[in-house]
């Protein structure tokens, strides 16, 4: 008498749920052979992505399950699991079997009426024996589909305190906890000023609602202060460029480049450094980048003729893909006997001021400020330095569009207004004052330039003689 | 019983006779063609999976997707698209959608498009029926309430109008700020890398 040949199937246990945001669904995966030895089994699960996310799998061995898996292919993007196996025809188990284990977290509720299903594609089942190499599956069989309802109903247990300390032997009762009041909260650290840089640890404690204290650390690096290139000269040796470069915190050593090229270091000091760049390129102004020891970057500019540059990430936080013209100029002597001059001036590409008909004595104190259209007006002080003089961590404050004929000094709740007026993302549209970084769309990019300013007014024009005291620039976030 | 127990010990002799001599072998070989073939046919019924060093359990690429609850629709159905942005947990300004449809397929009125809470304003929430194409915007606003995570940007009930094939496309050239974008809140620039388009049919 021959074996029969009946449907293998694949059940989901449990096959219903009602559970909440954030808790995990552990979903068995079992399989009946009914009789066959089966040699190959292979199947797909799919899960609403939407709802559920795959965040382990545990398959049990061969010897629980006359099975071995030989690959096991998990999805969040497309949402599936896929499962390949080979059956052991000497150990065929009867019943079902528990192949494995998916763990789900729920991360988003279900609709009213609705569920997040995990199904197996009957299309997607395949098993085979020596005898036959496709076995039946009984596509009516009301386990091939998982429904689970999520609610939104937090889960019991939730983590209610937090503390933070340089170091673990300060968690001591009088150390004070925090209220943890939302999921990913971002919490300041304030590092004391004398604090060496180096290698340093934050120690956490979290607190849950039955008092569970979990005690976590995280590794960092504290660095010292940025490092600013102030000043820059160059020189020429053969068809060698040589940069004469000064600044502040450079660190010891570090390595330098000009757009992509790298430079030759010949000396490098914590105020001072000189580079080579071998073989350069025709042109006046070379925007440099140095790189300290530590990591930090430096970046200014050096030209031929002597000019004052800014950088060039002077708008929106982003490089300069255009030259701004019509930029009011201000600039008075620091000093005993300066003087006050107005001028309408360029800002380039790489963020070096044109048209500067003021000459700069070296050694010697500024003001200077600068409103172009649509920003603010931003004042900063600077000692003039021979060769090209860097203003470090410069930014113009940009989205001031309203009034339309010139702005009103001030980035405020108007100006917001008038960039959603303008919005306009999907089509092409030029000559919007909302249009910040000159792509022909007033959208998300705009707004994040505007945001970074908002709320801020003109800055006060700088006034001539010593001492300096107006406000610089301020360092970079 | 009897009758049962013959048939036992008929399985049982018929067990014992495969996994002894040469049937082995070629119990073997069977076994290896079955697996071929299994395997053959998983990887071809399979959707095109991502490479194995692209799979995540956790994917973390800054993404825009696009879902719907089924492939096939009959005419004057509700086709009900949901945007879904992963921030790659970084924190984020804003998201501009522009999607792209054909018109003569799907209709979108402007009451079609339904926001998500992700963020507080929507200053952009435009259908051009002529052109096919959805224009939406989420902002922080002057909360500066940012975003990072996975959730659900807006929701888009099309409706059925004429059969074919259709294909929904997010504008999306990597680095480009005329398109589709997500803004990252800490640089101001735009982080999207990777898209999820839908094909859907109408019947």
């Amino acid at each position: 008498m021959a074996l029969a040949v009946d449907s293998v199937s694949l059940l989901l246990v449990p096959s219903s749920r009602t559970i909440r945001v954030n808790d995990s669904l552990d979903v068995d995966i079992k399989f009946n052979a009914s009789r066959n030895s089966v040699l190959g089994l292979s199947f797909e699960v799919n899960f609403d992505k939407t709802k559920l996310n795959l965040l382990d799998t545990a398959f049990n061995s061969r010897s629980n399950t006359g099975f071995t898996a030989f690959r096991l292919v998990p999805s969040n993007t497309n949402g599936f699991f896929q499962y390949f196996a080979i059956g052991d025809p000497a150990n065929v188990a009867a019943g079902d079997v528990t192949l494995g284990t998916l763990r789900f977290k729920a991360i988003a509720p279900t609709d009213a009426g609705a569920t997040a299903d995990v199904t197996f594609p009957v299309d997607k089942i395949i098993a085979g024996s020596a005898d036959n190499p496709l076995l039946p599956i009984d596509p009516n069989q009301n386990n091939l589909k998982g429904a689970f309802t999520i609610t939104s109903i937090p889960g019991q247990v939730t983590t209610d305190k937090f503390r933070w300390a340089f170091d673990r032997s300060a968690f001591i009762d009088a150390l004070p906890w925090q209220n943890y009041t939302e999921e990913s909260k971002i919490q300041n650290i304030p590092f004391p000023a004398d604090m060496p840089s180096g290698a340093k640890q934050i120690w956490v404690e979290f607190k849950d609602s039955t008092g569970k204290i979990s005690r976590h650390n995280a590794p960092i690096k504290l660095l010292g202060a940025e490092p600013v290139i102030t000043g820059c000269s160059l020189n020429f040796e053969g068809s060698n460029v040589i940069f004469d470069i000064r600044g502040t915190n450079l660190g010891s050593r570090g390595t330098g480049k000009s757009n992509e090229t790298n430079l030759q270091v010949r000396e490098w000091r914590d105020g001072s450094a000189k580079l080579t760049f071998s073989n350069a390129p025709v042109g006046q102004s070379f925007p440099i980048s140095l790189t300290n020891g530590e990591g930090q970057i430096a970046e200014g500019l050096c030209a031929g003729s002597s000019t004052v540059s800014l950088g060039a990430k002077v708008f929106c936080r982003a490089p300069a893909q255009h030259d701004t013209d019509g930029v009011e100029m201000i600039l008075a002597g620091g000093f005993e006997g300066g003087k006050k001059a107005k001028e309408t001036v360029r800002i380039d590409r790489n963020g070096a001021i044109q048209n500067l008909t003021q000459k700069l004595e070296e050694g010697k104190k500024y003001k200077i400020s600068l409103k172009a259209p649509k920003s603010l007006r931003k004042a900063a002080e600077f000692t003039a330095s021979s060769g090209t003089t860097n203003i470090p961590n410069f930014n113009l404050p940009v989205g001031d569009i309203f009034p339309v004929d010139g702005g009103d000094g001030k980035i405020n709740t108007f100006d917001k207004t008038e960039l959603n007026r303008q919005w306009i993302s999907g089509q092409s549209s030029t000559g919007r004052s909302g249009d910040f970084n000159l792509d022909n769309r007033v959208n998300s990019i705009d707004w994040a330039c505007m945001r970074q300013d908002f709320g801020k007014e003109d800055e006060s024009e700088p006034t001539p003689g010593g001492p300096v005291a107006t406000s610089s620039a301020s360092p970079r976030p | 019983m009897d009758n049962q127990n013959t048939q036992i010990n008929n399985q049982q002799k018929k067990a014992k006779s495969l996994f002894s001599g040469p049937k082995i072998v070629f119990l073997i070989l069977g076994a290896i063609i079955v697996l071929e073939i299994i395997y053959a046919i998983g990887v071809l019924r399979s959707p095109a999976a991502p490479s194995p060093e692209q799979q995540s359990l956790l994917p973390r690429e800054v993404a825009l997707m696009l879902f719907s609850s089924k492939s096939q629709y009959k005419i004057g159905e509700v086709v009900a698209v949901l945007v879904q942005v992963d921030t790659g947990n970084r924190a984020t300004e804003g998201v501009d959608l522009v999607l792209n449809f054909d018109p003569k397929v799907l209709e979108a009125s402007q009451g079609a498009i339904v926001k998500g809470a992700i963020y507080p304003e929507y200053p952009q929430m435009k259908t051009d029926a002529k052109l096919g194409q959805i224009q939406i915007s989420g902002i922080s606003g002057l909360q500066g309430k940012s975003f990072k995570g996975q959730g659900n940007f807006a929701t888009i009930n099309f409706k059925a109008k004429a059969p074919g094939d259709v294909n929904l496309t997010v504008g999306f050239s990597p680095g480009q700020t005329d398109d589709s974008n997500v803004v990252e809140a800490l640089s101001g620039n735009d982080i999207l890398e990777t898209v999820a388009n839908l094909n859907l049919a109408v019947q």
